[in-house]
């Protein structure tokens, strides 16, 4: 697999002044942390950090940077970023050194596959837990955790224990965490009825 | 409708909205949501309108989660009484948003459904509003 790089600035002047200036000019604070080089405050380009973000594989990707044209041997992720409250543009990225040989935890996305009965049957698939925490290399990181749910059926849950992890991973979370659970239609409970009615009354339609 | 269920104080002075909401602006337990772009106070008669308008709509599918709660009292003063005299008696709640908020979430339905869910949910709030998705999953 080609390392993906982007490039990036370092970056002296810090504070709200500083980088309100730079995300003017089009550009976003960044800081590199983690491993043995200490941090290190950078300057790159949003569009790049939304790329990754977007990407199959989101904020897992391992990627290099290329500061001050200097393409570095340190492999990167992405381990936090800051998002505008109303235009969900990128304002700050938080960039983590990652070392292949170590062994860490990290959040990889299940992706549920397939059509389960009791959603046909006019239930309701509750995806509780979009995440699922594990255990590896980071090169080791599966893009998600693929989960059949065609064959669940109404009351039917999944729990992280149920779902069969890739060679090298181990579970982070508890194994009883719930994953998927397949409710009834609504309506059906006595209580939800009664509740559906009240409305009803209190609200005539127009 | 929502309301606390007990509060230490009775009343609470007004205080001002300002800024952004940097807490709770992006969806985070269903698909799609429906911010605010504009400050306001979101009576919790509002809050139950849209809802019903939502599952009125959605019918019996899919899952609705409602993100903001009416923890404010609000006072009001009889009508045609003279100034002065201690401020009025509690008439309500209203839960105090400011632009980025998310006020309603929504899962198991198909988008365009989801869009005129909020749509319609949208005409009983106070404030302009905008449909959102997950910003992992919106298109670059």
């Amino acid at each position: 697999m080609a390392q993906l790089s982007i490039p990036a600035s370092s970056r002296t002047a810090v504070g709200k002044g500083p980088n309100r200036r730079l995300r003017a000019a089009g550009m976003i604070p960044a800081v590199v942390y983690g491993g043995a080089g200490g941090s290190r405050s950078l300057t790159v380009s949003p569009r790049h950090v939304t790329d990754i973000v977007r990407s199959p594989r989101g904020v897992n990707t391992i990627f290099s940077l290329e500061i001050d044209g200097e393409e570095s041997v340190e492999q990167v992720m992405i381990h936090d970023y800051q998002l505008h409250p109303l235009d969900h543009s990128v304002l700050h990225a938080d960039l983590m050194r990652v070392d292949p040989e170590k062994a860490s935890d990290w959040h990889v996305p299940v992706h549920l596959e397939g059509e389960s009965v009791g959603v046909k049957r006019g239930g309701h698939l509750d995806f509780i837990s979009r995440t699922l925490t594990v255990s590896c290399l980071p090169h080791d990181i599966p893009e998600s955790l693929p989960l059949a749910v065609g064959e669940l059926d109404y009351g039917d849950t999944v729990r992280a224990a149920n779902i069969e992890l890739p060679e090298g991973l181990t579970l982070a979370t508890e194994r009883d965490v719930v994953i998927v659970h397949i409710s009834p239609p609504k309506g059906t409970d006595e209580a939800e009825q009664e509740d559906e009615s009240e409305e009803a009354a209190e609200e005539p339609e127009e | 409708m929502l309301m606390p269920k007990k509060t230490r104080y009775r009343k609470q002075q007004r205080g001002r909205m300002r800024g952004k909401s940097w807490t709770g602006h992006t969806v985070a337990f269903g698909d799609f949501g429906l911010k605010t772009l504009e400050p306001g106070w979101i009576t919790n008669r509002q809050i139950e309108s849209a809802r019903v308008a939502i599952t009125r709509f959605i019918k019996r599918t899919g899952r609705v989660w409602i993100r903001i709660f009416p923890d404010k009292p609000l006072t009001k003063k009889p009508q045609e009484t003279r100034m002065g005299k201690g401020k009025g008696g509690p008439e309500g709640w209203v839960a105090v948003v400011r632009p980025g908020r998310i006020l309603f979430e929504m899962e198991g339905v198909e988008r365009d459904q989801a869009i005129e869910a909020m749509r319609r949910a949208s005409h009983k709030l106070p404030v302009r509003t905008q449909f959102v998705g997950r910003f992992e999953e919106e298109s670059s």
